[in-house]
């Protein structure tokens, strides 16, 4: 068992997310760095299915109730186990009683927590992943505790991996989404030629951007949208659609990113800026 | 009618779009197709019909003699769904306790509120999709004679089971959110309980008639949700 001492910022669990129930409405949720959770996973030999702690700007406090390996990565946050300090990328043992304290992000703002042999966290519609309100919570409490297996006798074969460190100069590759052809050669351009800034408003769910494009009428009827959608609002406002999209919309679909670009654009926030490359 | 154009989404995901048109007879083909190629397409993990769309979701890269298969499929005339559709009747108490917009909208109508009221029970609404938030339908086919704008400032709350008019579409509220709908009454009806699968019984292609309950009714009915022994009223749907 783990003890939630502290909550974080925006501490939720995450694994691979809702499969098949898009026709209800369900988002699919799952990591936001979905290649910095499943390297967690791997390095306790969780299978990539196992749900993972996500850590958004600053960390929780948790206290381990029995002995486990676990393994911290993404946006190289500050952590100590006990007054021990701890790298990412590293696989570790707890003995029972310890405390993990999981500081500010350093580079990157969502960093990841795998517990060797998963958590045994509250499942509905076929995963753990927090999305409020199908998921009770919407992200860890103080006070909760999480049940975990870990597997008697377990040692990690490799302890460390090297990882490139988060990169947030580079542009993120994009296919052209549904509607791209629909708007003026004006608008399609400025998409590739401008650089943009990440607004405020950010969450699991879209992030905005800050700067406008040139506002262009162009009216849909619903259709579907998936993670790292980008829609553009009649006003020119550009909003890309991140992990916990809503599964249909009604605005124009601009630009899809690959899943690497969604990871990519996972560990960056307010202010942070934004450009598209267009695939082939 | 039936021209329909495959493009890729990403590197696992297909889109289907059909001309741009709200109809029961071109949703009816959709799903059509979307049965036959649930049937006969490998690897497909879901799909999701939503108005004039069909996406199809794979677990890996989506190749080339896929979308050739898939395109041969969508050609075909044939196509209508063989499931049974359900017209679904959902109570709606309609008291001002619930109906913060209904006199005002039926103003805005030019009608009586009880005659906004016989004229919201009459009509069948076809669900063309679910999105937005979990459990919310795209309910269509709103006469011309209902059909009201949005709130130009939208409320920051409404309640779970509100049913609103907006524009050519009517709903229900699956959860409180905030929304600009006119909100003409509540139904005691959960219509997505993600503790069960799946979540919600309706699908899409069904229809939705609403009826008129009094507060009584609607008491009633909340306690038999509460005690799991509501037993919605259904029949078969054309």
């Amino acid at each position: 068992m783990i003890e939630v001492l502290q909550a974080g910022f925006y501490t939720t669990i995450q694994d691979h997310g809702r499969w098949g129930f898009r026709k209800w409405g369900v988002p699919v949720s799952g990591p936001m760095d979905r290649a910095a959770a499943d390297l967690a996973n791997q390095l306790v030999h969780n299978s990539a299915e196992e749900p993972v702690i996500e850590i958004s700007l600053q960390g929780p406090e948790l206290r381990f109730e029995e002995t486990l390996y676990f393994a911290l990565t993404g946006g190289e946050p500050e952590a100590f186990l006990d007054s021990t300090p701890l790298s990412v990328n590293t696989a570790y043992k707890a003995e029972a009683g310890q405390v993990l304290k999981v500081g500010r992000c350093t580079r990157g703002v969502r960093a990841y927590l795998a517990i060797q042999g998963g958590l045994q966290t509250e499942e509905v519609l076929g995963s753990r992943s927090y999305y409020s309100p199908i998921s009770s919570y919407d992200r860890l409490q103080k006070g909760m505790t999480l049940e975990v297996s870990p597997s008697k006798g377990f040692e990690p074969r490799i302890w460390a991996v090297k990882q490139k460190p988060v990169s947030f100069g580079k542009p993120l590759e994009v296919f052209p989404g549904p509607e791209f052809e629909l708007f003026p050669q004006e608008i399609q351009s400025a998409l590739f030629d401008r650089s943009f800034h990440i607004a405020k408003e950010n969450n699991r769910m879209a992030y905005q951007l800050e700067e406008l494009l040139p506002a262009y009428d162009l009216p849909m009827l619903t259709s579907v949208t998936l993670p790292g959608t980008v829609q553009l609002t009649t006003s020119g406002r550009l909003i890309i659609l991140m992990r916990d999209a809503q599964t249909t919309g009604g605005y124009p679909r601009v630009l899809q990113l690959t899943e690497e670009s969604i990871n990519q654009l996972a560990q960056r926030s307010t202010g942070h800026s934004v450009q598209f490359l267009a695939l082939e | 009618m039936k021209q329909a154009h495959i493009k890729r989404l990403n590197r696992n995901t297909l889109l289907i779009e059909w001309p741009d048109q709200v109809s029961t007879d071109l949703l009816d083909h959709i799903l059509g197709k979307e049965e036959q190629l649930q049937k006969s397409i490998a690897g497909l993990v879901e799909s999701q019909v939503v108005y004039r769309s069909l996406s199809l979701h794979f677990d890996q890269l989506v190749e080339q003699r896929q979308i050739d298969q898939i395109a041969e499929i969508i050609k075909g005339e044939t196509g209508t769904i063989s499931r049974q559709r359900t017209l679904w009747k959902i109570p709606v108490c309609y008291d001002r306790e619930f109906g913060l917009d209904l006199d005002s909208c039926a103003a805005a109508l030019q009608l009586e509120s009880k005659e906004l009221i016989e004229q919201h029970t009459t009509h069948h609404y076809p669900v063309y999709g679910m999105g937005f938030l979990p459990g919310f339908l795209y309910l269509g086919d709103v006469p011309e004679k209902l059909q009201v704008g949005r709130h130009t400032q939208p409320r920051l709350k409404v309640a779970q089971g509100s049913v609103g008019l907006a524009g050519k579409q009517t709903g229900i509220y699956p959860q409180e959110s905030p929304g600009g709908w006119q909100i003409l009454g509540r139904t005691p009806i959960p219509l997505f309980i993600p503790t069960q699968n799946p979540p919600s019984a309706i699908q899409v292609g069904d229809a939705i008639q609403f009826y008129a309950i009094d507060r009584p009714t609607f008491a009633l009915f909340e306690i038999q949700v509460q005690e799991g022994i509501y037993q919605p009223q259904k029949q078969p749907w054309i």
